[in-house]
């Protein structure tokens, strides 16, 4: 009387299902992108100096010896631990400001704000750092000429080669990524809390010093804790403007140990320190699960929709708060804006309404009519769609199997997608170009992608848990007992009703592959030049109009992509709430 | 139609904790048509049988057949999975997909279900489905434009469009306000029994189980406590769980000789004495009359104190002390109390129930 298809042994129906070979499939890929890596780098860390790469030789401890008798080791810690720092406390203090401004006070503009600062993303740290050394060089630096004209100066007053510079270069480049953070956080605080103080009698003040400033507390230093993670890591900035200034930082030194200037690579000491920058890294991470474990305690996020209520700022406040705001988008624009105007020049000149006669597109037109830009941009189009759209889809599979899944092999993927968040990207470069060195993919595109997906699969992972956990189960649970299969369930169930967190997450990983310099840079060869390495060639060689005009072409063809999708996620998220 | 044999569901004890039993050898039967429950207080087990009979959970033990065919069956390693059961099922929270229209909701289980319906039925048949729930209008609605209510029946209607062969019901009313909860007990009733469809239903409400069931299976702790049919649960409790779960009752202890039962405040004749020796005597509120003068009646009247009373309208909900007892006692709201008045109890030999005494309780 009923389908009920026959009575099937639970061996055959069970063991071998879509879902299951999907979960196999998924922790061997895993496994094979993280801990591949991590083995050869180590092995790579205790092979002698002699050694080829990939070639066994007896194990030897003298990288570590080398590392650790090295005069400048102390140094290279101090310089990475001061920069990571330095950078996180410098985005931290600004995106509190500006995220308490945008979602708990009456500011005019603030989904302008918001816009901006999830946009930002399309900016790469390289053009941002580039825009500050013509802005602030010693030699023609538009603001120091400007200052010393002012004020008379004999020397530069300012200069982007020195720690302090660094540090704040790096950390108005963070702020976007805080803030993007930063106000989850406060827009998602139960406001009965502070109404309950409120209503005791306290004061707004003794609220905010009382109530807000502890509860949000444990969340800010679980942020400060995972920017500092990323900083550690960082390796565009430190490059650019670390190498001229001689700060040397951990990843900039696995950098020039793999790649040096003159002599030969020295694989094992990059590895060795790779090993470095791993444990500090990971260190980083256990002490952000703790933080995080404990902040669970401090919940103020409760899930339910509600709205914090605004404080209605007056008049003069008001107009701080604004004109505050607007200072640092001004601060944010003005290197973007002096490339832009360096990328219409055929040789650099010093801004002045006299020059603006002499515009032109020369410099786009040089670039675009060579092939190797042409290839960099395409290769970059390529590298992008590929590893966005495999990290969103391993993504999506990793998080349900770690949400709904259950069991040891669902929370073993679920660690296994985080792991790579304490993977630096440039450890994660090194250990990709010793496997492929000596295979034909070696100077293609396609390691690249393999990097991409490594390192990007952590954020989109942490992305789409959050999603899935709010979604609730009885949905799946409905389509399953309608007679839908696993796949179907997902397919036309869960994912369109994450659909704006799918885009958002894809549309991060793009922007961040598109943007990245440590994988083009570290895996560069003359087939796979990519946007990012291709604008660092062309500073370097130096052609600096092509610089500009290559990255004006990148900022503005990530603009176009991650703007629209922005608001039509945006709008698509607030219609549903 | 549905069987359950020995159904029984072990949690792994976590970090060192014991495993907990949450359905420990559960057995009934469901006959075609029938409409069965499962009632108990939350943690009873009652939903995880209901998953398991859903195949959205996997028991550790025992069979479950369906329709003649075994589903699980734990001797001889069968699981069919949730989408191959043929069922229909009503979620507590609706689970309406928010992102489809009331149509595809309901059409869903014609188009991506195991067995797919004609492309020309699919029209007809959703718009049947949605006419039986009295929808028809809004087929082309966003889900969530709905309210409560009516996410409730469009939940109902995509449980009903495949045909069933059994509809599961789980705790589907919790969700709705009170006035609207009586009338979709009434309404559901009424449609699955004028369609013929077997249905299995969980609730932890003792009013809903009653008013909607034709039997009944109280469970408590993961095991069966008393099956029957609504006015056996409710008249002839064989236990004090049901008895005291079913309604407010006063579980009054003492020892049974016969037809006569010792207590802390006297002998109390009952009816039946079928067993001898430590018994708990049910006694509902509404069956006890009190009076404010000494009765004719000698047997079983009690003389008692009115402690503390609680005007609602239908009655006066009242606690008398009686020797070292406290009854509750249903007062008639036409009357006047005043509190610590001397009260004289009735209670009807024939309307106690004499269940064993738990070793707890």
């Amino acid at each position: 009387m009923t389908a009920v298809s026959g009575s099937r042994p639970a061996a055959s129906v069970e063991r071998w299902d879509a879902r299951n070979i999907a979960q196999a499939l998924l922790f061997v890929v895993l496994l094979l992108l993280i801990a591949g890596p991590l083995l050869i780098l180590v092995v790579t860390s205790i092979q002698p100096r002699a050694a080829a790469p990939l070639l066994w030789g007896a194990p030897t401890l003298e990288h570590y010896r080398d590392v650790a008798l090295r005069p400048g080791t102390a140094q290279l810690i101090w310089n990475t631990l001061a920069y990571a720092g330095g950078s996180v406390v410098v985005a931290v203090i600004i995106a509190v400001v500006i995220a308490f401004l945008t979602e708990r006070t009456d500011m005019p503009g603030r989904t302008t704000v918001r816009v901006l600062m999830y946009s930002w993303m399309a900016v790469p740290a390289l053009v941002f750092g580039y825009g500050w050394i013509l802005l602030i060089n010693p030699g023609r630096g538009v603001l120091n000429v400007a200052l010393r004209s002012v004020f008379g100066l004999e020397r530069a007053p300012l200069t982007p080669y020195c720690m302090a510079a660094l540090i704040i270069i790096a950390g108005l480049s963070l702020v976007p990524t805080a803030y993007v953070m930063l106000s989850g956080l406060l827009r998602n605080m139960d406001p009965t809390l502070e109404d309950a103080a409120y209503v005791s009698g306290a004061s707004r003040a003794a609220i905010a010093a009382r109530i807000t400033a502890p509860l949000l507390a444990p969340g800010i230093l679980s942020v400060g804790i995972f920017l500092g993670m990323a900083m550690v890591q960082s390796f565009d900035l430190p490059m650019i403007i670390g190498l001229t200034a001689r700060i040397p930082v951990l990843s900039t030194r696995i950098y020039t140990a793999a790649s040096p200037d003159s002599g030969i690579p020295n694989y094992g000491l990059a590895s060795a320190f790779g090993v470095c920058l791993l444990v500090l890294a990971m260190g980083l991470m256990v002490l952000y699960a703790r933080v995080t474990r404990s902040s669970e305690r401090f919940r103020t996020v409760t899930g339910k929709g509600f709205r914090p209520r605004r404080i209605q700022l007056k008049g003069l406040q008001r107009v701080m708060a604004v004109g505050g705001v607007v200072l640092y988008f001004a601060i944010m624009l003005a290197p973007l804006l002096i490339l832009l105007w360096a990328s219409l020049f055929p040789f650099y000149r010093l801004p002045a309404w006299s020059e603006l006669g002499n515009v032109s597109l020369d410099a786009y037109r040089s670039v675009l009519s060579q092939p190797q830009a042409l290839r960099a941009l395409g290769n970059t189009v390529l590298l992008f769609l590929t590893s966005a759209t495999i990290v969103v889809v391993m993504a999506c599979l990793v998080s349900w199997f770690a949400v709904r899944g259950g069991g040891t092999m669902g929370r073993l993927l679920d660690m296994m997608s985080f792991a790579p968040m304490a993977i630096p990207p440039v450890v994660m470069a090194i250990a990709l170009l010793l496997i492929f060195l000596r295979t034909p993919l070696h100077g293609t595109i396609w390691v690249l992608v393999v990097g991409h997906m490594t390192i990007y699969l952590a954020f989109a992972a942490r992305t789409m848990n959050a999603a899935l956990v709010q979604i609730h189960k009885e949905l799946e649970d409905a389509a399953h007992v309608s007679g839908a299969s696993w796949a179907t369930g997902l397919r036309r169930i869960l994912f369109p009703m994450v659909w704006p967190q799918i885009i958002n997450t894809w549309l991060w990983v793009v922007a961040h592959s598109a943007r990245d310099l440590t994988f083009p840079l570290l895996l560069l060869t003359s087939t796979n030049v990519v946007a990012a390495s291709a604008i660092y060639l062309r500073w370097d060689f130096p052609d600096l109009p092509g610089a500009a005009a290559l990255s004006m072409i990148v900022v503005g063809g990530l603009m176009l992509l991650v703007i629209p999708i922005q608001l039509y996620v945006t709008r698509r998220i607030d219609g549903d709430q | 139609m549905l069987s359950v044999r020995n159904l029984e569901k072990v949690y792994a004890g976590r970090q060192g904790g014991s495993a907990a039993r949450a359905v420990d050898s559960v057995s009934f039967d469901v006959a075609k048509g029938e409409f069965f429950t499962l009632l108990g207080p939350s943690g009873c087990g009652k939903t995880t049988t209901l998953q398991s009979i859903a195949g959205l959970e996997t028991p550790t033990g025992g069979k479950i057949e369906l329709g003649g065919s075994t589903v699980y069956c734990s001797a001889e390693a069968i699981l069919v999975p949730a989408n191959r059961r043929n069922l229909g099922m009503v979620f507590q929270s609706y689970a309406i997909w928010p992102h489809l229209t009331v149509f595809d909701n309901v059409a869903f289980p014609l188009v991506h279900g195991a067995k797919s319906a004609p492309k020309g039925d699919v029209r007809r048949r959703v718009m049947d489905a949605l006419a039986l729930v009295k929808l028809q209008d809004y087929a082309n609605r966003p889900a969530p434009h709905l309210s409560g209510g009516q996410q409730q029946r469009v939940a109902l209607a995509r449980a009903l469009v495949n045909e069933p062969s059994l509809l599961l019901l789980d705790e589907p009313l919790s969700n709705l306000d009170a006035k609207l909860r009586d009338a979709m007990r009434v309404e559901i009733r009424q449609l699955v029994k004028s369609l013929g469809i077997t249905t299995l239903f969980v609730t932890h409400d003792q009013l809903e189980a009653m008013a909607m069931s034709d039997t009944i299976v109280v469970m408590q702790a993961g095991r069966i406590v008393q099956k029957g049919t609504p006015q056996d649960v409710y008249l002839r409790p064989t236990n004090a769980f049901t008895a005291d779960f079913m309604g407010r009752s006063n579980l009054v202890h003492g020892m049974a000789k016969g037809d006569a039962i010792t207590t802390s405040f006297g002998v109390v004749r009952t009816e039946r004495a079928a067993i001898d020796g430590a018994v708990t005597v049910v006694v509902r509120p509404h069956v006890i009359t009190a009076s404010k003068q000494r009765t004719d009646v000698v047997a079983n009247v009690f003389e008692g104190q009115l402690r503390r009373q609680s005007y609602i309208g239908d009655s006066i909900e009242a606690e008398v002390t009686v020797g070292t007892e406290l009854l509750r006692v249903s007062l008639d709201p036409y009357q006047t109390f005043v509190d610590g008045e001397r009260l004289w109890l009735h209670i009807p030999a024939d309307r106690c129930v004499v269940v064993p005494r738990e070793a707890q309780s």
